[in-house]
């Protein structure tokens, strides 16, 4: 009889809510009391009028311009929120968690930099402050500053070690940072505390790989393909670490795998075809690897062995073809130039091989020159 | 121009112990012998400095002229001030009795020396019979000329070649040195190969694997080569511009003399580290660059190496200079055959040096028949230019020598099998060639960084029967650097040249040595002389040092 008394009392009080709410909703003239009220009814649009309301009503009120970036955020309104929080702090720059509330509503439209200036401000004013900490590194690792990134995810971490998703960006801002040996130990966290996710499997064969770990990244990798034997493109990375380590035949097993679950893997195909170049049998290299590229015509590893293959055959002119395409996906890499220059000397064009031996060297020049200028200015900092 | 036979009898040394004719396999085999001298670089783990990894070239000559080839080791010097205040930093001259012993007469030749020295070049520059010294190092280099005492003299200033800082690229590191008479006028001229610009004040550290380890050479600038041309005098005149080297700036490792053309020019090989490699072809008048035109810039894949050490010699019998020089794990030690003197084709996979050599880091190599049988085998030093241990590459390794099967089969790589694990693997670096004993077997020695220094004794079983050939030139320069030498037994021709530059920071000095297999009589020896001098000599009898004088033209 409590229960169905009380429950009583509580429908009561939701109707009376209700109907004030909907007094309100009638009224011009909401006040702070109301637009909570609503908010707390769930009813976030009616709620968003009513500060609005506040805020014309009281154009100097700080708190009512909190509030209403706050009921915007919840709208995902984020750049209507900051304009509010903008004011809000305009108005009284000493309200607190405004720049947190700001920071993020800058982070959900992707303005990192924005961001990053709003939540150190959040932080400064409240340095333990562990949501200041995971959002400003999340800014980071959006601002692609991965330094800074792992040094805040790291602090957050440490203080909600179970949570996956943390442990997981400051993973994989160590990984983009290539600090290969963070990256493994934050995955290695993750595997502890969900030892069958095939993704972390996965992530920390990445971060073996970059130490040179390769064989242990294999392993990795097939724990992996364990726990979700049908996911695509698993198999393509074991055959790729296996490719890195020269155990041709495994790669091959592994690409071939992956070729069942996706028939269509024109990277797959292509290193298939490298495998098959690199055990002598020229025949069927070339046949996959121009299937590859009939797939999926930017895979440069595929051009420049179609250039190899046709190069021994002494085919020049279809040679050329091959590794002009390779220049053409990327004019940068120094090798496509080199044998560009090798089969226009055999072709007797001995000006154009110049010009490509000359592309050769001024590329090299232009890379250490960038070396040298990345470490003068590191130096001077 | 027909020339006769001239033969300046000259007492040889008759070998001790004549091997029987070779099997089908010979079993190439070293033992272990050490000197307690030891290349001290000043290594500073906490920050390494790169010049520490660098040190340990070592020179083979008979410096004395008792026929007996002798040693002399570089060593480094205090990274800070590159003085040797210290006892421990000297360099080293034995003399070998002949015997299995060496002794330490540093002190009374004169040739402890005062720098941070790397490289060493053996020749005759003044024609007195008597080699010198080059000793090239860290900001200073030093020409040192022998007395025919046992003593030698610093002439650095008085030769024109104490110029050690460029006004444009700062003090010079020199790597390498070679003596080539480069306009064939008789006298020796002086390359210099440098290195990096360095500074021990502005190193950067460079983090790895949790400690800190030699940057790699992209983080430094390179410096360009030198000309020196012998005045005659005792004086060398500097035509780095004039002769076209300054206008190619690199990172050089190696330097390598040959004829690749066989134009009657000695040309120049450079390896550079992690960027192209120059080819240097004399015109008589300058140098043309032609690395890339000869296909022997870039290994086949186009790739950027950490070229180190090399040698330019001809190892598949066919009369015409081939190259081959070491790089580290990953980047094989690549081999480029010479195609009639119209460029290279790099053969590392197809001769199966690519599998061998992948998982290898090298520093010196030489091609060098162990067996004596006709065939140039190649021996590396070998060990990684890093100091901190990584899960893909073995820093400290042992020596190996790569078994040349004949002119269609594949390397054969011998480590364990030729004798080499007696030492512990190591961090090797320069190595020289000779025949220590006078067994008609080429020795070999090696320096390691902070190892005592390994003497490996020929002890090849079975091993055929040889020739080594001692020039003196009359009209070319006094060593015969530059001659081209022809051998013909019955299996057919090999050839070789005079030359004092091979392996890494390294010099030999020769003689000139020939495996004639079965043979016991080499059927004809033909040695075209840099002066364009072509003398014959037929049915020679082997086994044995044959010294011969340069004939005079008809």
């Amino acid at each position: 009889m409590m229960n169905g008394r009380s429950g009583l009392i509580a429908a009561l009080v939701q109707f009376i809510l209700l109907f004030h709410g909907c007094l309100l909703a009638q009224s011009g003239n909401p006040s702070a009391a109301d637009a909570v009220a609503l908010e707390r009814q769930g009813r976030i649009e009616e709620a968003e009028r009513a500060w609005l309301a506040i805020t014309r009503r009281n154009p100097v009120d700080a708190e009512a311009f909190a509030s209403l970036g706050v009921i915007l955020s919840r709208q995902q309104k984020y750049a209507e929120a900051a304009a509010a929080y903008r004011k809000a702090i305009t108005l009284n720059p000493k309200l607190p968690g405004i720049q947190l509330n700001w920071g993020l509503a800058e982070l959900k439209q992707g303005h990192v930099d924005s961001a990053i200036q709003h939540l150190r401000a959040a932080l400064a004013a409240d340095p333990q402050s562990l949501q200041a900490k995971t959002l400003l590194g999340l800014s980071y690792y959006g601002a692609k500053d991965f330094k800074n990134a792992i040094k805040y995810l790291r602090s957050a971490a440490d203080a909600d070690p179970d949570n996956e998703e943390l442990h997981k960006t400051l993973a994989q801002s160590c990984l983009s940072a290539k600090l290969y040996p963070c990256a493994r130990e934050e995955f290695e966290k993750l595997e502890r505390l969900n030892p069958n996710s095939s993704a972390v499997h996965l992530l920390t064969a990445e971060a073996l790989d970059g130490e040179g770990k390769t064989l242990d990244a294999i392993e990795e990798v097939k724990i992996a393909l364990k726990l979700t034997p049908q996911e695509p493109n698993l198999n393509f990375v074991l055959g790729h670490l296996y490719w890195e380590a020269e155990k041709y035949d495994e790669a091959n097993t592994a690409f071939e795998a992956e070729l069942l679950i996706e028939p269509k893997n024109a990277v797959a195909i292509a290193y298939l075809g490298d495998v098959a170049l690199k055990r002598g049998d020229n025949d069927k290299a070339l046949a996959l690897l121009r299937k590859a590229v009939a797939l999926q015509e930017n895979i440069r590893l595929a051009f420049m062995d179609i250039g190899s293959i046709l190069v021994d055959r002494e085919q020049y002119k279809d040679a050329l073809s091959a590794f002009r395409r390779a220049v053409k996906l990327d004019p940068t890499e120094t090798d496509a130039h080199f044998r560009l220059g090798h089969v226009y000397q055999v072709l007797g064009d001995n000006a154009a091989a110049q010009r490509e031996f000359a592309t050769v060297r001024e590329l090299k020049q232009k890379h250490d020159r960038a070396i040298a200028s990345k470490l003068a200015s590191k130096s001077a900092n | 121009m027909l020339l006769g036979i001239l033969l300046v009898p000259i007492a040889f040394v008759a070998s001790q112990n004549r091997p029987a004719s070779p099997p089908t396999l010979s079993k190439i085999k070293f033992s272990l012998q050490t000197l307690p001298f030891r290349v001290d670089s000043d290594e500073t783990p906490a920050f390494p400095h790169a010049p520490a990894t660098m040190a340990g070239g070592v020179a083979v000559f008979d410096y004395n002229n008792d026929g007996r080839p002798d040693i002399f080791f570089t060593n480094g010097a205090d990274i800070q001030t590159l003085k040797k205040n210290d006892p421990k930093f000297s360099n080293r001259l034995y003399r070998n009795d002949g015997k299995g012993v060496f002794t330490d007469v540093t002190k009374e030749a004169g040739l402890t020396g005062s720098g941070y020295d790397i490289c060493v070049a053996v020749g005759d520059y003044d024609n007195d019979g008597y080699p010198d010294l080059f000793v090239g190092g860290v900001h200073g280099n030093t020409l040192y000329h022998n007395n025919g005492d046992g003593t030698f003299q610093d002439v650095t200033a008085k030769a024109g070649l104490n110029h050690s800082v460029d006004p444009q690229y700062g003090p010079l590191w020199t790597a390498a040195a070679a003596w080539v008479d480069v306009n064939n006028d008789g006298l020796l001229d002086l390359i210099v190969i440098n290195y990096l610009r360095w500074d021990v004040k502005t190193e950067t550290l460079c983090p790895f694997a949790g400690a800190n380890d030699y940057c790699s050479p992209e983080r430094y600038k390179g410096q360009p080569n030198q000309l020196f041309l012998n005045r005659g005098d005792g004086t060398f005149e500097d035509v780095s511009e004039k002769w076209g080297l300054r206008a190619h700036v690199g990172k050089g490792m190696g330097v390598g003399v040959a004829d690749y053309d066989l134009d009657g020019r000695p040309d120049i090989f450079v390896t550079n580290d992690t960027s192209y490699n120059f080819l240097f072809h004399n015109t008589g008048q300058k140098f043309e660059e032609v690395g890339f035109q000869q296909n022997v810039a870039l290994v086949e894949d186009g790739e950027f190496v950490s070229g180190m050490g090399l040698d330019f010699r001809d190892y598949n019998n066919d009369g015409y200079p081939d190259i081959v020089f070491v790089a580290l794990n990953d980047q094989t030690f690549p081999v480029f055959m010479n195609k009639a003197g119209k460029g290279f084709e790099e053969v590392t996979l197809s001769t199966g040096m690519r599998q061998l050599s992948r998982p290898m880091s090298g520093y010196g190599p030489g091609f060098f028949d162990f067996d004596n049988d006709g065939w140039k085998d190649l021996f590396v030093s070998r060990g990684h230019v890093e100091s901190v241990a990584a899960p893909s590459y073995t820093i400290e390794q042992n020596n190996t020598v790569f078994r040349n099967p004949g002119a269609t089969g594949r390397w054969q790589a011998l480590t364990a099998e030729a004798g080499f694990d007696a030492a512990p693997p190591a961090r090797h670096r320069g190595c020289a060639f000779a025949d220590f004993d006078g067994d008609g077997r080429i020795d070999i020695v090696v320096t390691a960084l902070g190892r005592n220094a390994e003497i490996w004794m020929n002890r090849t079983e079975n091993a055929g029967h040889w020739l080594d050939i001692a020039l003196e030139g009359t009209k070319s320069n006094r060593d015969g650097m530059g001659a081209r030498i022809k051998v013909v037994t019955s299996a057919g021709a090999q050839y070789n040249h005079m030359t004092s530059s091979v392996g890494y920071a390294s010099s030999s000095y020769g003689p000139v040595h020939f495996g004639l297999g079965a043979d016991a009589t080499a059927k004809v020896v033909e040695i075209h002389w840099p002066s364009g001098i072509v003398q014959t000599l037929n049915d020679v009898e082997g086994d044995r040092v044959l010294r011969v004088k340069e004939a005079a033209a008809k």
